[in-house]
C-alpha cells in the first residue's frame, strides 16, 4: 500500500513539475527562499546534487530538498515573506514556478512536521503543500502539518485552506481557522475542531528559540545549542 | 577641482541666505525627533540646557486639519523629557507641536520661545506610506530584530519590484556605509552571507537602507529598517525561557549657573522581560532633585501584560476616552481585562501628592492667603497667613466596554477625583470632580468607514473643606431668599442621591445642569476610499465642563470640523484641506459670541527619489464677535470687548538628501505669519522665520552639521530680531570605541547667546559606556520673565558651565 502511495505522489509531483514547465525552457535556478535559522542537524540537497550541511543565509531554488535530524530545526523564508518552520526528523522539497512577479510554490513534505505562516498570495499565485496523502492550497494563513506513518494531520490556526485527499475517494473540501483535518492512508478524511493536543502541537511547532550549554574546556568553550522545549 | 569649488560655493550660498530661523530657547538645548512615518509611533526627546530649570513639561501637538492641540505631560527625566505620539496620530503631511514648560522659578515658557506671540508651532514632516515600500522586502534582519553578530546576514527580496527597477543597481547601506560590494545578486534576491560580511558590528542599534534605481540609473525608491545587535555573552545568559533586556544609566552632573554650583545625580533603570507570552516592563528613575516640598521627580513603574490582560503599578499615563482621562500621570494602579466581547479597565492612584504649605504668621481675620486654623493646635489662634500647599489628589477611573474596537465598541467611563482634605494643614479649597462618560464606535470595511462618538458630563466642587451641606444649611443657602436661587428640595434630593460619592454644597458647578454647561461631546465620521480621506466632526464643550483627568481641554466651544486629504501618484503627492467653524458663548455668559474660523491647506510632494521633498501650506484664522471696535456713544464699553482679527500664515518646507562626493542632507523652511488685529487692542503680529540646515557624512567616522537661522518678529510696535548659527561635528576613533562630538552655537541680535558643547563617549566594554559632557553658555539678553519688584523684563548676563559624567550599562 505504501509503495502505491509513494508512486502516486511521485506521479503527482512529476505531473506538477511537467505542467509548470511545459513548453518553456528550463529557467535558471533562481533562489526563491532563504534559510534563516538552523539548529543542530540540518542538511540540504540541490537537484542532482549531494546532501550537504546547510548554513544560515543559504539560498534555496526549486527542486531543493531539506531534511532535519532529531531535535533539529530549519527556518525557511520565501521571497514573498512566507515562513516554514521545519521541525525535527522532517524532509521537504520545494518547488516553484515563477511567472513575472508571481511565484506559485509547492512544498512536498515527505515526513515530519512543518509550521507555516503563508502571506497573502497575489492573484495567480498559490502556496501548496503536498504530502503522500493530500494536497492543500493556501492563499494566506497559519497552521501546522504533521506527516506520519498513519497519514497527515493539518491544523489550521487562522485563514482558510482548500484540500484534496490523494487517496481513496479523493475527497475535496475546505476548512477555516480553528479546525483540523486528518487524512489517513486509506483515504479517510476527518474534519474536527482543534483538539487540546493539536493546539499544544501547534504552539510547540512555532517555537524556534534555542538554549545554549557552554562547556568550558582547556581548548576553549564548547557551545551546544538546542531547541527550547 | 571644479566640482569641489562648486560644492563649497553651494555651502557658502546656503550660509548667505539672509533670513534664517532656528528655535532659540532659554531652556531647550535640542529636540531629537525620530523618522516620522505614517502610522508609526513617533518619539520626541527634549534635551534641556539645565535640568534644574524645569518642573513640568507639556507637549501640545495636532495632526493636519485639527485646530485643537492634544496636550500631554512629557516624561521628565533629568536633562531630558520624552513623549511618544501614537501611530494613529502620525498622519501626513505633518504634525505641528509646541511645548510648555513650568519653571522652577514658577514661571512658564514655551518652545519655540516666540510661540506665545506668534502662535506658530513647529512642523514635523510626516512621510506617507508608499506603495513602493512593498516592492522591497528586507527578509533579514527583520525590522527591530535583536540578533547575534554570528547570526547576522542580510537578505533582500525584490520579487515585487517594478519592471523599471534595475535590480542589479540596488545599493545597500549599513549605518550609512555603502556595503553593496559585499552583496550577491541572484535574480530577485540579494544576499550578503555571513561569510562575506567581515565587518564587526557593535552592540546596539543599526540602520539598514536600501536604494532602488531604475533602468535610467535614477533613484526609484529607498527604504530603511533598524535592527539591534546583541552581545553574545549576554545573549547566552538570555537563552532561557525568560527573555530580558535591561539598561542601567548613572549620571552625575555639576551645573554652575550664575556662579552657583549644584550637583545633580540620578539613576535610571529600564527592564523588559518576556516569558511565555507574559511581557514585563519596568522603570525606576531616582534623582537627587526629588524633594518633599515638590511634586515627585522620581519615577517608578512596573507593568505585566498578556494578550488579554495588563497590570501596571507606579507612575504611568492611563488612556481612557480623551474627554475624560488622557495624558495625565497617575501614581498607583491600572489594570485591564480584554476579552473582546467584554473588557474592563480601571485605574486607582494619585495625580498629585500632598505637599505641606508654610506657616507665615497668625492673623485676626480671613483674607488672601489667610486660612482658618485649628485653635486647639495654634494656641487659640483662628487664622493664619500661609503659603498654601497642595492636597493629595486621588483618582479612581473605571471603564467597562463591549466589543474589540475593530468593528464595534461601546464603553462607559466613570471618573472620580478628590483632594484629601486632611492630607495637609495649610491649604485652601480642596476640590472634587466627578465625570461620567460614554463612547461608541462603529467601523466598517477595515475601518475605512469609521464612526466615533463620545460624551461626558462633569460635576465639580470647588471647595469640599466643609463637606456636604446639612438640611438647614441648604435651606439657608438655596431658595428665593438665599444666596443661590434654586429649589432647596432638589438640592437635598441630589445630595442624598450622591452622598458618599460626591460632596454637595454651594460650591458645586454646574448649578444649572439642565442647560448642559458641563457637557462635552464629539462625533466624527470618516470615509477613506480611492486614496481620499474625508472626515467630518462636530464638537460641543460646555463652558463648565471640567475633568481633572484631562486638564488641557478647550471649553465653551462648539462647531464643525471638515478635513479632506487626497493622495496622488502612489502617495507621493498630498493635497489637504481642512476647515473649522467654532463658536463660543454656549451658555450666553459673554457679551457677544465669537466665531473662530480656520482654513488649513497644504500641498506636499515626497518624490522618494533624488528630488527634494516639498511642503507648502497656507492657513487663515479669522476670529470675530460682531462687536464694533469703534467706540459707540450709546454703548461706551462695547468696543473694549470687540474681537476682530485675521491671521494669514504661509509655510514652506523643503528637504533633500543627495550624494555628491559625500552624502548630504539639506533642509530649508520658511514661515510667515501676519496677524491683523482690528480690535481696540490693535495687537498686530508679524513674524517671519527661515531655517537652513545641512548635514554631511565626510567619512564613515566623521560627520558634520550646519544650521543658520533668523527670526524677525514685530509685536504691536516692538521688534525682536535675531540670527542663530550652529556648527557641529561627530568623530569616532579607536575602532569606534571613542566617540567625540562638539558644537558651537552663537546667536546674535536681540538674543545674544553662545553655547559650546563637547562630549566624549568611550566604550569600556561593548555594553558599558562612560560619557563626559561639558557645556559652556554665555548669554546677554532680556528674558521673557518679569522682575516681581520692578515689573521690568529680567536682564540676564552670565557665563554658565555644566559638566556631566554618565555611565550606561546594557544587558540583554
Amino acid at each position: 500500500m505504501k509503495k502505491i502511495n509513494f508512486l502516486l505522489v511521485a506521479v503527482i509531483l512529476v505531473a506538477f513539475a511537467a505542467a509548470n514547465f511545459a513548453g518553456k525552457n528550463p529557467p535558471p535556478a533562481s533562489p526563491i527562499a532563504i534559510v534563516m535559522k538552523v539548529v543542530k542537524d540540518v542538511s540540504f540537497k540541490k537537484v542532482n546534487g549531494d546532501w550537504n550541511t546547510i548554513k544560515i543565509g543559504q539560498a534555496l531554488s526549486t527542486g531543493d530538498e531539506i531534511k532535519t535530524g532529531a531535535k533539529s530545526l530549519a527556518l525557511v523564508k520565501f521571497t514573498d515573506n512566507s515562513i516554514l518552520r521545519v521541525r525535527e526528523n522532517c524532509s521537504i522539497k520545494i518547488y516553484a514556478d515563477k511567472n513575472d512577479k508571481q511565484i506559485s510554490k509547492n512544498t512536498y513534505i515527505g515526513k515530519g512536521g512543518v509550521n507555516f505562516e503563508v502571506t497573502k498570495q497575489q492573484q495567480n499565485e498559490e502556496f501548496q503543500f503536498t504530502t503522500p496523502t493530500m494536497v492543500a492550497s493556501i492563499r494566506g494563513t497559519k497552521g501546522f502539518l504533521q506527516v506520519g506513518d498513519n497519514g497527515t494531520v493539518l491544523v489550521l490556526e487562522e485563514g482558510a485552506i482548500d484540500y484534496k485527499s490523494l487517496l481513496g475517494e479523493q475527497t475535496k473540501g475546505n476548512i477555516t481557522g480553528g479546525n483540523s483535518v486528518i487524512f489517513t492512508n486509506d483515504g479517510q478524511v476527518t474534519v474536527a475542531t482543534i483538539s487540546p493536543d493539536q493546539q499544544r502541537q501547534l504552539e510547540d511547532s512555532k517555537k524556534t528559540n534555542t538554549k545554549k550549554l557552554i562547556i568550558k574546556t582547556n581548548q576553549g568553550d564548547l557551545i551546544i545549542e538546542y531547541l527550547e522545549e | 577641482m571644479v566640482k569641489k569649488v562648486t560644492f563649497f560655493v553651494v555651502l557658502f550660498l546656503l550660509g548667505l541666505i539672509p533670513t534664517t530661523f532656528a528655535q532659540i530657547s532659554n531652556i531647550v538645548s535640542e529636540v531629537k525627533i525620530g523618522n516620522a512615518k505614517e502610522n508609526e509611533p513617533l518619539t520626541l526627546e527634549v534635551r534641556f540646557q539645565q535640568s534644574a530649570l524645569v518642573t513640568k513639561a507639556v507637549i501640545a501637538y495636532r495632526s493636519f486639519g485639527q485646530n485643537e492641540y492634544t496636550q500631554s505631560e512629557m516624561n521628565l527625566q533629568g536633562t531630558s523629557a520624552f513623549f511618544t505620539i501614537s501611530a494613529a496620530e502620525v498622519i501626513p503631511p505633518n504634525i505641528e507641536y509646541y511645548m510648555l514648560f513650568t519653571l522652577t522659578s514658577g514661571g512658564e515658557e514655551t518652545y519655540p520661545l516666540e510661540f506665545i506671540t506668534s502662535n506658530n508651532p513647529i512642523q514635523i514632516t510626516v512621510q506617507g506610506i508608499s506603495g513602493k515600500d512593498k516592492e522591497v522586502l528586507i527578509m533579514s534582519p527583520e525590522k527591530n530584530e535583536k540578533i547575534l553578530p554570528a547570526e547576522f546576514f542580510i537578505s533582500i527580496s525584490l520579487l515585487r519590484a517594478s519592471d523599471i527597477v534595475n535590480k542589479s543597481a540596488t545599493k545597500i547601506y549599513l549605518d550609512n556605509k555603502d556595503i553593496t560590494n559585499l552583496a550577491l545578486f541572484a535574480d530577485d534576491i540579494i544576499i550578503i552571507s555571513p561569510e562575506n560580511f567581515q565587518i564587526q558590528l557593535k552592540d546596539g542599534l543599526h540602520n539598514l537602507a536600501i536604494e532602488l534605481y531604475d533602468t535610467a540609473n535614477v533613484l526609484y525608491h529607498s527604504v530603511s529598517s533598524q535592527f539591534v545587535i546583541i552581545n553574545p555573552s549576554y545573549a547566552l545568559l538570555g537563552q532561557s525561557a525568560i527573555k530580558y533586556a535591561a539598561d542601567v544609566r548613572l549620571e552625575s552632573r555639576n551645573e554652575n549657573v550664575q556662579t552657583v554650583g549644584t550637583w545633580y545625580n540620578n539613576v535610571n533603570v529600564n527592564v523588559q522581560a518576556d516569558y511565555k507570552g507574559f511581557e514585563l516592563t519596568g522603570n525606576v528613575y531616582a534623582t537627587s532633585e526629588e524633594k518633599k516640598y515638590l511634586q515627585p521627580n522620581n519615577r517608578y513603574m512596573i507593568s505585566l501584560s498578556t494578550d488579554y490582560a495588563a497590570v501596571t503599578l507606579g507612575d504611568h499615563y492611563p488612556k481612557y476616552p480623551s474627554l475624560v482621562l488622557n495624558g495625565k500621570r497617575v501614581r498607583g494602579f491600572s489594570g485591564e481585562i480584554n476579552l473582546g466581547f467584554f473588557n474592563i479597565q480601571t485605574s486607582l492612584g494619585e495625580i498629585s501628592r500632598n505637599v505641606e504649605g508654610t506657616f507665615i504668621q497668625y492673623k485676626d481675620s480671613l483674607g488672601g492667603n489667610i486660612i482658618a486654623v485649628d485653635p486647639l493646635k495654634h494656641n487659640g489662634n483662628k487664622y493664619a497667613e500661609v503659603e498654601t500647599g497642595t492636597f493629595k489628589r486621588s483618582l479612581l477611573a473605571v471603564r467597562p466596554s463591549f466589543g474589540r474596537g475593530e468593528n464595534f465598541q461601546f464603553g462607559l467611563t466613570f471618573l472620580h477625583v478628590k483632594d484629601e482634605t486632611g492630607s495637609i494643614e495649610y491649604g485652601t479649597s480642596p476640590k472634587e470632580n466627578l465625570v461620567l462618560g460614554t463612547d461608541l464606535m462603529f467601523g466598517f470595511d477595515n475601518q475605512n468607514i469609521l464612526f466615533t462618538t463620545q460624551a461626558a458630563f462633569s460635576l465639580l466642587n470647588k471647595d469640599i473643606s466643609q463637606g456636604s451641606l446639612s438640611d438647614s444649611q441648604i435651606d439657608s443657602v438655596f431658595g428665593p431668599n438665599g444666596l443661590i436661587n434654586m429649589d432647596p428640595n432638589s438640592v437635598k434630593k441630589l445630595r442624598d442621591r450622591v452622598t458618599g460619592l460626591f460632596t454637595v454644597n454651594q460650591y458645586v458647578t454646574p448649578l444649572n445642569p439642565q442647560e448642559l454647561p458641563s457637557l462635552a461631546a464629539e462625533t466624527a465620521l470618516s470615509v477613506n476610499y480611492f486614496d481620499n480621506y474625508l472626515k467630518g466632526s462636530y464638537i460641543y464643550r460646555g463652558d463648565q465642563y471640567s475633568s481633572f483627568g484631562q486638564s488641557y481641554i478647550r471649553t465653551d466651544i462648539a462647531g464643525i470640523n471638515i478635513l479632506d486629504r487626497l493622495r496622488l501618484f502612489e502617495n507621493k503627492f498630498f493635497v489637504s484641506v481642512g476647515f473649522e467653524n467654532l463658536q463660543d458663548n454656549l451658555q450666553k455668559t459673554k457679551r457677544a459670541t465669537t466665531t473662530f474660523q480656520t482654513l488649513n491647506t497644504s500641498v506636499s510632494f515626497y518624490p522618494r527619489t533624488n528630488l527634494p521633498s516639498i511642503i507648502v501650506g497656507y492657513t487663515r484664522l479669522n476670529n470675530t464677535n460682531g462687536l464694533s471696535p469703534i467706540k459707540d456713544p450709546t454703548d461706551s464699553t462695547a468696543y473694549l470687548s470687540a474681537i476682530n482679527d485675521v491671521t494669514n500664515r504661509i509655510s514652506t518646507q523643503l528637504s533633500y538628501n543627495f550624494e555628491w562626493h559625500y552624502r548630504h542632507s539639506v533642509s530649508f523652511s520658511f514661515v510667515n505669519s501676519a496677524r491683523d488685529d482690528q480690535s481696540h487692542a490693535n495687537y498686530d503680529i508679524d513674524n517671519s522665520s527661515v531655517t537652513v540646515s545641512s548635514g554631511t557624512r565626510w567619512l564613515d567616522n566623521l560627520s558634520s552639521s550646519f544650521n543658520i537661522s533668523m527670526n524677525s518678529s514685530k509685536v504691536d510696535t516692538t521688534n525682536f530680531d535675531y540670527v542663530s548659527l550652529s556648527l557641529g561635528a561627530n568623530y569616532s576613533m579607536m575602532q569606534d570605541r571613542l566617540l567625540l562630538a562638539g558644537s558651537l552655537s552663537p546667536s546674535f541680535g536681540d538674543y545674544k547667546r553662545t553655547s559650546i558643547d563637547a562630549s566624549a563617549l568611550y566604550y569600556l566594554m561593548p555594553n558599558l559606556t562612560v560619557q563626559f559632557q561639558i557645556r559652556y553658555l554665555n548669554y546677554d539678553y532680556t528674558s521673557s520673565q518679569y522682575d516681581a519688584i520692578t515689573l521690568l523684563p529680567i536682564k540676564l548676563k552670565a557665563n554658565d558651565v555644566i559638566v556631566g559624567l554618565t555611565t550606561q550599562l546594557s544587558l540583554q
